[in-house]
């Protein structure tokens, strides 16, 4: 038989128990947590496109040409790349004849067609350019393509350069007066 | 000029992303080649004895320059109004700065008979490097017809011809 004392004892004993697991549990810090998963995916890392006017109509005949113009220029074309990668721009063209019909690529390369970058033109986020590219260069036809800059991530200031057109006359395969040829300039952007 | 019979050019592939964005310039050739006669032949010529010893009269000169982004053929026709026959004029091609591709008469030729067009040249594209070529005309007095009339009128057309594209 437990007397009184002996019930006491381990009222007292149960009661520490209880206070101490209650002390322990106010140390610890609370804590509560769920976790969200993000999938980055760059679908479109690289993109080029030709700032406003993209299209020309030139008219030319052998009553302008003059002696010794062998050139005829075509345009000047503002060109922006905004990329998040590195990348490179290249350049390529096509070359097609219109009318009369019927309508047809004409496979020659390179095409009668001479594009240079504009050094001083160049802005934003700076490039490595093809020095070579920046004088007149006869357009390969697609496959074929060469390099004007590479860069990296410009999100913050996007590159824009000016490109020059100018079309040869002395390698514009022999037509016929009312020919109608049409000219693609290809720019195409790549990431490395 | 190559034309297309069947193939496409394929497009490069590459691993990582690409974009593409394009120019298109149209062109149109509204007169392909042009003819220009820069000296002209005397007015009036005179058939002198010494001539008639030597058989033949010399015309003279004619200076053409062509200005081409197109095959063409340079012919020229004599007309007589019908009093000398035309195989009596001879034309020839003396001298070419330039290029071409073909003379027709690199010797005096006669005019072919019943005012038919007498080729003299042809070339291409010459942009950048105009084509001038004199061509000599003489009267050959052998091939004179015994009557003649005091004053004949005599005119030369010389005219471009625009070939075929493709080649």
């Amino acid at each position: 038989m437990m007397g009184w004392a002996g019930r006491w004892t381990l009222l007292v004993a149960a009661f520490v128990v209880v206070l101490t697991s209650i002390v322990e549990g106010l140390a610890q810090p609370d804590s509560d947590g769920e976790q969200t998963t993000f999938l980055v995916e760059l679908a479109e890392t690289v993109l080029v496109f030709v700032r406003a006017d993209n299209r020309g109509r030139v008219i030319v005949g052998a009553p302008l040409l003059g002696e010794g113009e062998r050139f005829v220029h075509l345009g000047r074309f503002i060109i922006q790349v905004n990329a998040i990668t590195d990348y490179e721009l290249r350049l390529s063209g096509r070359l097609e004849h219109l009318e009369p019909p019927p309508a047809q690529e004409i496979f020659i390369d390179p095409l009668p067609l001479e594009a240079k970058l504009d050094e001083e033109s160049l802005q934003g986020s700076p490039v490595r350019l093809n020095y070579e590219a920046t004088r007149f260069l006869p357009v390969r036809r697609i496959p074929y393509s060469y390099r004007l800059f590479q860069g990296g991530n410009n999100v913050v200031d996007p590159t824009r350069c000016a490109i020059e057109v100018r079309l040869d006359l002395r390698r514009l395969p022999s037509g016929r007066s009312g020919e109608r040829l049409r000219f693609q300039i290809l720019l195409t952007v790549i990431e490395q | 000029m190559i034309l297309a019979i069947s193939s496409s050019a394929q497009p490069q592939s590459f691993p990582g992303d690409t974009d593409t964005d394009e120019i298109l310039l149209e062109l149109l050739i509204f007169k392909g080649a042009l003819l220009e006669v820069t000296s002209r032949l005397p007015s009036n010529l005179t058939v002198t004895p010494e001539d008639a010893e030597r058989g033949i009269k010399e015309l003279g000169e004619l200076l053409l320059t062509v200005f081409s982004l197109t095959d063409y053929r340079v012919n020229i026709q004599v007309d007589t109004a019908g009093l000398l026959p035309e195989e009596t004029f001879r034309a020839w091609v003396h001298e070419v700065r330039g290029p071409l591709s073909h003379i027709y008469a690199p010797e005096p030729l006669p005019f072919p008979i019943g005012g038919e067009a007498l080729p003299l040249f042809a070339g291409g594209n010459n942009a950048g490097t105009p084509t001038t070529v004199t061509v000599r005309v003489r009267l050959d007095l052998r091939a004179l017809p015994e009557q003649l009339p005091r004053r004949i009128p005599v005119s030369f057309h010389v005219y471009l011809e625009e070939l075929s594209g493709g080649g």
